[in-house]
């Protein structure tokens, strides 16, 4: 008798076990994008031109300077910097406020968060999150093609 | 002031004295050892290798009409790896899958380099290109 209500409890949990399972892991999986190497994701941090990063430039103008040259920029965020495949003076115009400015970014990561390709752009200016306008950000960047040469 | 307090304060600027050189040296930690190196490679656009995989060939106007438009440029060396130039993109639009020699300021991770001197290959000889 007492065999038999254990074994009908270890069923019981066992059948709650898998229905716990199953409620979770349905939605779960239903929820997995198509292509999952492509679904956009969130970085935020400092702005920092990738020159200073590089060279420690503690000069607060220095990533100021390196942006409105169009030299690449990124997000530097707990030890990691992820380079924005954007120009450089896109970003230079994403906050009128003194540097650093605080942004985030939405896009595909490569290369172990390393880069990252943006679909959007935001600041924090002034306390407020602004969208940073991203003109063209098709295949030949800006299209401007207005260099420093 | 009390005993307690001087020690108090003592204590205090010790603190700030020992916090302050983490401070500064925080930043410094996220890439430690930056270095002067050489490396060669091939000059890429970051954006299009990084999604096509596309080097050379019929993706060179591309990547030019990409680098004029200051989209970021790497070094891809033999061994596959990727460095981002921190150098204005358009600069170097010229330099567009041409094979390089790079001297310059590269991180600890290996993520960007900072070139100083760069070499292209010509005709079988490195000439130096002006930054």
């Amino acid at each position: 008798m007492i065999r038999a209500r254990r074994i009908a409890a270890a069923q019981l949990s066992l059948v709650a076990a898998l229905s716990a399972y199953l409620l979770q892991a349905g939605p779960a999986r239903a929820n997995l994008p198509a292509a999952p190497d492509l679904a956009p994701q969130t970085e935020e941090g400092d702005l920092w031109a990738a020159e200073c990063v590089a060279t420690f430039g503690s000069d607060r103008r220095c990533t100021e300077r390196a942006l409105s040259a169009g030299k690449p920029g990124g997000i530097l965020q707990a030890g990691r910097f992820v380079l924005l495949l954007l120009d450089g003076r896109i970003l230079a115009q994403s906050c009128s406020g003194p540097p650093p400015a605080r942004v985030r970014a939405s896009g595909v990561l490569h290369q172990g968060s390393r880069a990252m390709t943006v679909f959007s752009l935001s600041a924090l200016c002034e306390g407020n999150w602004q969208v940073v306008d991203l003109p063209f950000s098709g295949i030949q960047g800006n299209g401007t093609e207005s260099g420093n040469e | 002031m009390s005993k307690h307090g001087r020690t108090g304060l003592c204590l205090l600027v010790l603190m700030l004295s020992a916090c302050a050189p983490v401070g500064i040296a925080g930043r410094e930690l996220t890439f430690p050892g930056n270095r002067s190196t050489r490396i060669e490679g091939q000059i890429i656009e970051a954006r299009c290798y990084l999604t096509t995989s596309s080097v050379a060939a019929d993706h060179t106007y591309c990547a030019f009409r990409s680098a004029r438009g200051n989209l970021p440029l790497g070094l891809l060396t033999d061994d596959g790896h990727l460095l981002f130039l921190t150098e204005a993109p358009s600069r170097l639009a010229d330099l567009v899958t041409q094979r390089v020699r790079v001297r310059g300021l590269a991180t600890a991770n290996k993520q960007l380099l900072q070139p100083q001197v760069i070499e292209v290959l010509r005709n079988g000889s490195w000439a130096k290109v002006a930054l």
